[in-house]
This record gives C-alpha cells, sequence and structure tokens, in this order.
C-alpha cells in the first residue's frame, strides 16, 4: 500500500516535462501586450492630471518619483551585460590575455548567468565545474544531474548550479540555479556531463552531447557534431576548440573506446547559428588514431592553445590571431584510457607560467627503473621537455593544474597534491570532511583548477557526494562545498 | 507609446525562450489540458510584457501570475464541477466522492486555501526557495514555511481518509 506521503512525493518529485510554444506564440504576446498598454497609458494619463490638479491645490504635499525595489532592471541576466572585456575559467578560457586551464585571470567585468530564480535541485550529483572571471565577483558554475542512478539517461534531469564565493560564504543558500539545456545525462552519444563558459553569455554543456548558448543559459542550442562525441573542449574569448571523438563507449563510459581525434572549432557568441568546423591543423592531424583506444588533451594559455595527441604529440597554435596549428613536438608520454568524464588518465597537460614566459606541465607514468609511478615534465612550448621531478602520489593521475606562480596541484584517484616550486618538490593536500577530521573523498578527484594563486575548485570521481571542493589557501586545505539552494 | 527598446525586445525574446517551456509545462500539470496551458502561459508572458518596464524579477512575476490564473481556472472549473457534484465543505458530503479517484494530488491542492495553496505552488511546483516564496508572497520566511507545513499535512491527512 501506497502511504500518503509517499503519494505526495511522488507527484511533488515529477519532473516538470516542457511545453513549447506554437509558432508565433510571441508574436501575438506581443501584440496584445502592446494594446493593452496603450490601454494602460491612456488610463495613467488621466490619473496623472488629477494628481498634478492636487499638487497645485496642495503644494505642501511632497510626491515625487517611487520605484519599488531600486533602479529598474530589464531583467536580471539578460538585458545588464556590460561589454565583456575578459572572461576566464578554470577550464574554460578568455581572452586579450588569454586563459585557460589554471591560468590566473583577469577580472571579469560581468553581471551573472542567466538564473533559473530556482534553487539547484535536490540530490544534485556535479560532474563538471568552470569559473567565470575571478576574484571578487567571478562566478563558479556546477552542471550535474539531479537524479537516482539510471534515470538520467533518458529523462532530462541535467541542472546548472551557480555561486559567487564557491558556496563557501556566510549566504546560506550561495547556491543558485543556472537554466540549464534540456538534456540527460551522459549515456552513449547523448547526454551532457561536462561545462565550460568563455564568458558570462557564451557557454558550452558537451560530453558527449553539445549544446551551447549564447545568452548565459536557456536557450541551450544543440550542436552538430557528425556523429562524434566532444571530449574536450576550452574556449578564447572569440574562438572555442573542441575535440570531437570517434568512440563506442556505452552508458556513462561515453569517453572510453575513442578511436580517433578531430580537432574542431567556432567562433563565440550567437550558438543557435555558428556550426562546428575542422580546425586549421597539419594534414597528418584531421584525424588522429593509434589504432587503439586513446584518449587527447586541450589546453588553452599563456597565448597559446597545446593539443597532445593520441600519440604524444604536440600542436600548438597562437590564440591571438589566426588559430593555425602547427606541429611543435613530441611530449616524453602520451595519454592513456580515458575516465568516465572524458579525463585521460595517462598523461596531464597543463598550463601555466605567463604570457612572456609561457609554462607547459605535464605528468607522465614513471619510466622503467623510476622509483616513483609519476614524473612532472616541464616545456615553454611543447617542443623541450625537461624533468622536473618525481611525483610522490599513491593514486592515478586524473587532472593537473597550474597558475603563473610556478605552483602545480595535482588530483589522483586517492587525493590532491601540490607544488610551490614548479614540480620539484611536492606536499599532500589536507581535507576537511564534516566532524570526521580531515580526508580525501573515496575514489578521489575527477578534475582540479586553480583560478587564481590562492583559489581553486575539484570535482570529486563521486559525484553523489553532491559537492565540490574549494581551496582558498593555495591548495594547501580543502573542503567540500555542498552544492544546495 | 513607446515601444520596447531593441535590448529589451531581445531580453523579452530571451525570457521568453528561457521560461515559456518549463512555465506552460508546469501549468499543465496543474490543469491537465494542454489548450489551457498554453493560455495561461501566454496570459501571463502578456501581462508581464505590459508592464515589463518595472519588474525587478521577471521570472517571479510569471509564476505569480500563472498561479492566479491557475486558480481562477480551478474556481471556474470547480463551479462547473459543483453543479453535478457538491464539494464544498459547507455543503452535504457526497459519499460517491473520494478524492483520490477525482485526479488525486492535484484536486486536493485545489481545495487548499489560498493562504497554504500559493506558497505550496510556488515552492513545491514551481521550484522556488522559502526566501524568494516569502519576498513573492510578502510573507515572513518562518511563515511560509509553516504554511507548507500545513499544506502537506492536510494533503497527508486528506488521502489518508480517503483510504490509501
Amino acid at each position: 500500500m501506497t502511504s500518503p506521503h509517499d503519494k505526495i512525493d511522488d507527484w511533488l518529485g515529477g519532473e516538470v516535462t516542457p511545453l513549447y510554444p506554437p509558432p508565433g506564440s510571441l508574436d501575438r504576446i506581443r501584440r496584445r501586450a502592446r494594446q493593452r498598454k496603450t490601454r494602460q497609458v491612456v488610463f495613467t494619463a488621466a490619473g496623472c492630471a488629477v494628481v498634478i490638479g492636487t499638487a497645485i491645490a496642495v503644494p505642501n504635499i511632497p510626491f515625487g518619483t517611487h520605484q519599488p525595489g531600486g533602479p529598474k532592471r530589464s531583467i536580471a541576466g539578460v538585458t545588464t551585460h556590460p561589454t565583456i572585456q575578459a572572461s576566464g575559467g578554470v577550464r574554460s578560457s578568455g581572452t586579450g590575455n588569454v586563459e585557460g586551464k589554471g591560468r590566473k585571470v583577469q577580472q571579469l567585468q560581468h553581471t551573472t548567468l542567466l538564473k533559473s530564480w530556482t534553487a539547484p535541485p535536490s540530490n544534485f550529483q556535479p560532474t563538471s565545474v568552470t569559473v567565470v572571471g575571478n576574484g571578487p565577483g567571478f562566478i563558479a558554475a556546477v552542471i550535474g544531474q539531479a537524479g537516482v542512478p539510471g534515470h538520467c539517461a533518458s529523462v532530462d534531469c541535467t541542472s546548472i548550479a551557480g555561486t559567487y564565493d564557491y558556496g563557501t560564504g556566510k549566504a546560506s543558500n550561495s547556491w543558485f540555479g543556472v537554466s540549464a539545456p534540456y538534456a540527460p545525462g551522459p549515456s552513449g552519444g547523448s547526454g551532457v556531463s561536462e561545462l565550460r563558459f568563455a564568458n558570462t553569455r557564451d557557454g558550452w554543456a558537451f560530453g558527449p552531447a553539445l549544446q551551447a548558448t549564447s545568452v548565459g543559459g536557456l536557450p541551450w542550442h544543440p550542436q552538430d557534431t557528425y556523429g562524434k562525441r566532444v571530449v574536450a573542449l576550452e574556449a578564447t574569448g572569440s574562438r572555442a576548440f573542441a575535440v570531437f571523438a570517434q568512440c563506442a563507449g556505452h552508458g556513462s563510459n561515453f569517453a572510453s573506446r575513442c578511436t580517433s581525434f578531430s580537432l574542431y572549432t567556432s567562433t563565440v557568441g550567437d550558438a543557435g547559428r555558428q556550426a562546428w568546423t575542422a580546425a586549421a591543423v597539419p594534414t597528418p592531424f584531421l584525424h588522429m588514431s593509434t589504432g587503439q583506444p586513446s584518449a587527447a588533451d586541450l589546453v588553452l594559455g599563456g597565448g597559446t592553445g597545446y593539443l597532445l595527441t593520441p600519440s604524444g604529440q604536440v600542436l600548438s597554435a597562437s590564440l591571438t590571431g589566426g588559430w593555425a596549428w602547427k606541429l611543435a613536438g613530441t611530449a616524453p608520454c602520451k595519454p592513456a584510457a580515458p575516465q568516465v568524464t572524458g579525463e585521460q588518465t595517462g598523461a596531464q597537460l597543463a598550463s601555466g607560467g605567463t604570457t612572456t614566459s609561457p609554462e607547459l606541465f605535464l605528468t607522465c607514468e614513471g619510466q622503467p627503473g623510476s622509483a616513483t609511478a609519476t614524473q612532472l615534465y616541464t616545456s615553454p612550448d611543447g617542443a623541450t621537455w625537461t624533468l622536473a621531478g618525481d611525483v610522490p602520489v599513491s593514486g592515478t593521475p586524473t587532472s593537473l593544474a597550474s597558475d603563473a606562480s610556478r605552483q602545480v596541484v595535482l588530483a589522483t584517484t586517492t587525493g590532491i597534491s601540490y607544488s610551490a616550486d614548479g614540480g620539484k618538490t611536492w606536499q599532500a593536500s589536507a581535507f576537511t570532511r564534516g566532524a570526521n577530521g580531515r580526508h580525501a573523498p573515496d575514489g578521489g578527484f575527477s578534475y582540479v583548477g586553480m583560478t587564481d594563486s590562492e583559489h581553486g575548485v575539484a570535482v570529486p570521481v563521486t559525484s553523489g557526494l553532491g559537492e565540490i571542493y574549494v581551496t582558498t589557501d593555495a591548495g594547501q586545505h580543502w573542503r567540500p562545498s555542498p552544492i544546495t539552494g | 507609446m513607446a515601444r520596447l527598446r531593441t535590448s529589451d525586445k531581445q531580453a523579452v525574446e530571451d525570457l521568453f525562450n528561457a521560461c515559456y517551456p518549463r512555465l506552460a509545462g508546469w501549468v499543465r500539470r496543474l490543469v491537465d489540458d494542454d489548450e489551457t496551458a498554453h493560455e495561461i502561459a501566454s496570459e501571463a508572458f502578456t501581462r508581464l510584457l505590459s508592464r515589463w518596464s518595472g519588474l525587478d524579477n521577471p521570472q517571479s512575476y510569471l509564476y505569480m501570475i500563472a498561479t492566479n490564473l491557475v486558480r481562477d481556472h480551478w474556481r471556474k472549473t470547480g463551479r462547473e464541477r459543483n453543479a453535478i457534484k457538491v464539494m464544498t465543505a459547507a455543503g452535504p458530503a457526497d459519499p460517491a466522492y473520494h478524492p483520490a479517484q477525482d485526479v488525486d494530488v492535484r484536486a486536493l491542492i485545489e481545495e487548499l486555501p489560498e493562504r497554504l495553496r500559493s506558497p505550496f505552488l510556488l515552492h513545491y511546483y514551481g521550484g522556488f526557495g522559502l526566501k524568494e516564496v516569502a519576498a513573492m508572497l510578502g510573507r515572513p520566511e518562518g511563515t511560509i514555511k509553516a504554511d507548507l507545513f500545513h499544506a502537506r499535512a492536510r494533503l497527508k491527512a486528506a488521502l489518508g481518509e480517503s483510504g490509501d
């Protein structure tokens, strides 16, 4: 027998299926609104005459314009966007001084993403985070699903949450809802699981499908990926790059069993009309394949984009003009089989340094004879690589981040380690986990990124925890930020 | 009369694209009829556009209008239902009527007092947080919380009485 309580919960928990408007609805609504507004103007004019007359008769009565709620706004997050000067993100990017993975970013003059005006749903399970801007006024946005396991493979339960303070501020409800694409969770070739924003308007939800917005939220426009799966995406202020792959992975392992990779690009903005086209890469790299499941890694930083190919070669392109990719060199190792989220578990690439003195970091699984399982290499340009040192970690590296201070932060399947000297020495990060003391979440982290030298975010492998982790002391300590409304 | 500026027109279009499908879907769950849902959603947007420049939170305004229109729709259909069966608490009980046999929870929500129904719909159905609902209805957050508790208690009791 179903209890009354269960029945109410079932009913309340039911999905709201969108009901799309018939063609011409908005035009009809506008006409009706104009007609009514005309009538209102007539009525208001008559009312004003009365008020003015009264004021003249009783001059001591003060009167003026009253605007409840302070200055008028057309609609938060839609029409109040000022000119975007620069943008950035932990994994998305910026313009001008081009930003990228783990790069320090110029503060963004922004307003906000398009709020959904609803709180993040309960049971929100984050799978990806991106940060727009940094310092005071940045926005961290997290994408994930809110259904029970398996539920989101067929139901559009993708949600996005945003925060101005990583969810660590004094406000109890510092996470707000962002209007998300109508999409299920990742399953084979459909659904989305990752998020990037180039600025507060232009963003992409991807992995394996691809949707784009130019208004910071709905409407999200499905993008043609030509039957391929999007396994990586980064953006500058004016251009986005993505790795499209031929994959055979099932379910949430959408990025597994990928055997062919291609780099695609699209201009930023006007998401409803732009098409993705093959990027200008040397002919041998139009379709990158090693003949067996592999991965590719894409980072943007220091004014340059870098692509680590499945065969371990490094392509680079200037992001300040032309966007033509060329072969820069060969890395000391190559990517390996990816995680569920698309991150490769072999080589991890990150961009650091400055525009005038860029620096690439690359983790490789230890060479035969090496005392440790993981080693860090550095390069100024992707052409020449130098061993910086061994990385004493016990888990498998999953994500690497860097900023201008030569700090390197490495996420693994057991925790996070950080280096303040370009990878020469490493320390294990400490974690705050409620009353249970300090330990990393089971399964470790699938992603880590630094927004500046002090602040960073990390996504646990176990999305069911419903939280991301944040650091405010350069990666020394991390604490969970539950994504709740 | 000044027409909407270009930026406002774009904002309206953005809001329409962003909100209409969910708003109409939200209404459909309440009225169980696509055509009525479109009528109510369209009317909500029409009223929104009629006073576009004076709004600080258009989405909240949309849902408030829609909630009121749904309430009006329920009143109308309730009157029609009453023509064939007595449903009001003041009237004699109809032994053939059991809430759970009607349209389940939705029918019971129709019977909630206005004081409880609006916060219930906005919070549980519209997805607005307690603070937002409190601001929209002009009541203290604690009052909204209590109203939601009482609304759920009434629904639970009604469903229990219906023989479930």
